[in-house]
């Protein structure tokens, strides 16, 4: 008797411990990327993050890294399950055309790879990138310019849509 | 006679009048020219899809009076993004073409964005019309590039290793869990005499132990299981919002949650099951000889009106116990297979999430 009190209340510890794992408060959806915002279809797809902050990117806005002024382009805008990215490279106003762009980029909430991706320079400081995003969703973007021998790094969100 | 004398000089005053207005008309229509009225179409596109960044402007010039074409225009045509620090596009000449009135430019602008072109047209008239486009890089069928290098970065590691070892342990831990209920309902209903007592002894001792070592099994594994092997990246179902944004989330969350009330419900059930084994004499008892239990060797000591029905209520009560014994060994494996069931629709759900991947959306 004593014994299967023991057994009972070890069981009753662990039926605990394992509900556990589903009884987990929601988290922010912060914690994943950007808030949803399913009831305004124009807000915004493209997010970058600054200073350890994720914050609403227009798109074309440039952002400047290391000396060099990026412009980011997504096309189709909003994006879809595939998108076109041009990313303008400039320096002092001027056309980066020595430089390599590459991509790394997965689904925020699956694990799908992450892919990783060379942009094809189309000329004049261009560069372009083809992304298929496998799904509707956040994805992240980790997007690398290694120019001079120097590597930076762009994190973006992008949320693709049908 | 006086009037064939005027005659004359009314004709030459009327002639002259005539020639006078005419003369002013002439003279006066270069100094006319700057308000001249002057209407420009203007149209830009690209002439190849893939690269929308070459741009060729088409400007046609007639008189607003008459509508006739406009030969000797001279236009120039400039452009500038608004809202952006750059220098724009350099001042660019029209040409005029082939049909009268029209006026063409090409040119190549530096970037993508919303241009406004404007066209200033000096001869013969001053004015200007602008025109706001967005241009943005080329995309789907009109992509200059068609093919690209991906890469996937994943590689079999030690995190997949222990994904398959964690689901495999948590399958034996169910078998294992799933297979003492079914073994004890087995007993109760099926396996009786002595031989049956000796295994009846067996099962009371280690079925508790075997019961708590598959929890720690499956709540270990479990605990694994939600944060690695879900539809969602680490930390998986501890964050089941980021879950159930997902196509289908919300199933899989409610369906997940279903599945451990019907663990909870197991474990209890399963710890219900050994104290009623513990219980349970006829599970407790070994065979003595002579094939009497010991509850009945004791009665035999007893007076022989209240021997009879003492036993008897022994047996009733042994029976009963034995079908509660049963009974919760039966729900318990009925529970334990609605868990595999509900496992079977979250794998369900879980393809169904990537459905969109495999099969494409409109």
């Amino acid at each position: 008797m004593r014994e299967a009190s023991i057994v009972l209340a070890l069981l009753s510890v662990l039926g605990l411990v394992a509900c556990g794992g589903g009884s987990a408060e929601p988290s922010s959806p912060d914690q994943a990327g950007p808030a949803r915002e399913t009831s305004a279809p124009s807000g915004p797809r493209l997010w970058i993050k600054e200073g350890g902050t994720t914050q609403p990117f227009d798109n074309g806005r440039s952002v400047s890294i290391d000396g060099t002024d990026v412009e980011i382009y997504v096309s189709p805008y909003p994006p879809g399950r595939t998108a076109n990215i041009d990313f303008y490279l400039t320096r002092n106003g001027q056309p980066v055309e020595n430089a390599n762009v590459s991509l790394q980029y997965d689904m925020t909430v699956m694990d799908h790879g992450p892919f990783k991706l060379l942009a094809v320079p189309t000329g004049r400081g261009h560069f372009l990138a083809p992304v298929e995003f496998l799904m509707t969703g956040d994805f992240w973007l980790n997007v690398s310019l290694s120019l001079g021998g120097q590597e930076s790094v762009i994190s973006m969100l992008v949320r693709s849509e049908r | 006679m006086s009037m064939r004398w005027l005659r004359p000089r009314i004709r030459s005053l009327a002639i002259g009048a005539g020639l006078a207005v005419t003369a002013s008309f002439f003279l006066a229509s270069p100094a006319l020219a700057h308000g001249k009225e002057v209407t420009i179409k203007l149209s830009c596109r690209a002439l190849q899809a893939s690269a929308p960044l070459e741009r060729t402007c088409l400007a046609t010039v007639v008189a607003t009076n008459d509508g006739d074409p406009v030969t000797d225009g001279r236009l120039t045509l400039t452009a500038a993004r608004p809202g952006k620090s750059d220098d724009g596009l350099a001042p660019v000449r029209f040409s005029p073409e082939a049909k009268e009135g029209e006026y063409v430019a090409s040119f190549t602008l530096p970037a993508y964005g919303t241009w406004q072109f404007r066209v200033e047209i000096d001869k013969p008239a001053e004015g200007q019309v602008s025109l706001e486009q967005e241009i943005l890089p080329p995309s789907g069928s009109d992509s200059p590039v068609d093919q690209v290098e991906i890469q996937l970065l994943r590689a079999f590691d030690l995190r997949d290793v222990a994904n398959i070892v964690s689901l495999g342990l948590h399958l034996v831990g169910t078998m294992v869990i799933l297979g003492a209920n079914a073994s004890i309902f087995v007993m109760a209903m099926f396996i009786d005499g002595p031989a049956g007592m000796r295994i009846r002894r067996s099962a009371v001792r280690f079925f508790p132990w075997l019961a708590l070592a598959s929890f720690a099994l499956l709540a270990i594994s479990g605990a694994y299981n939600a944060a690695y092997n879900s539809p969602s990246s680490s930390p998986g179902l501890y964050t089941p919002g980021r879950v159930a944004s997902l196509p289908f989330g919300d199933a899989y969350v409610a369906t997940f949650a279903l599945k451990m009330v019907l663990a909870g419900v197991l474990v209890c059930g399963t710890g219900l099951l050994a104290i009623a084994l513990q219980k349970t004499p006829s599970w407790l008892a070994l065979p003595i000889a002579g094939g009497a239990s010991l509850g009945q060797s004791r009665q035999t000591e007893r007076l022989v009106d209240g021997r009879a029905r003492r036993s008897r209520d022994a047996d009733t009560e042994a029976t009963t116990r034995g079908r509660t014994i049963a009974v919760i060994a039966a729900a318990n494996v009925l529970d334990g297979v609605a868990i595999l069931a509900l496992v079977l629709v979250m794998d369900y759900l879980h393809l169904l999430s990537h459905a969109e991947a495999l099969f494409g959306g409109s």
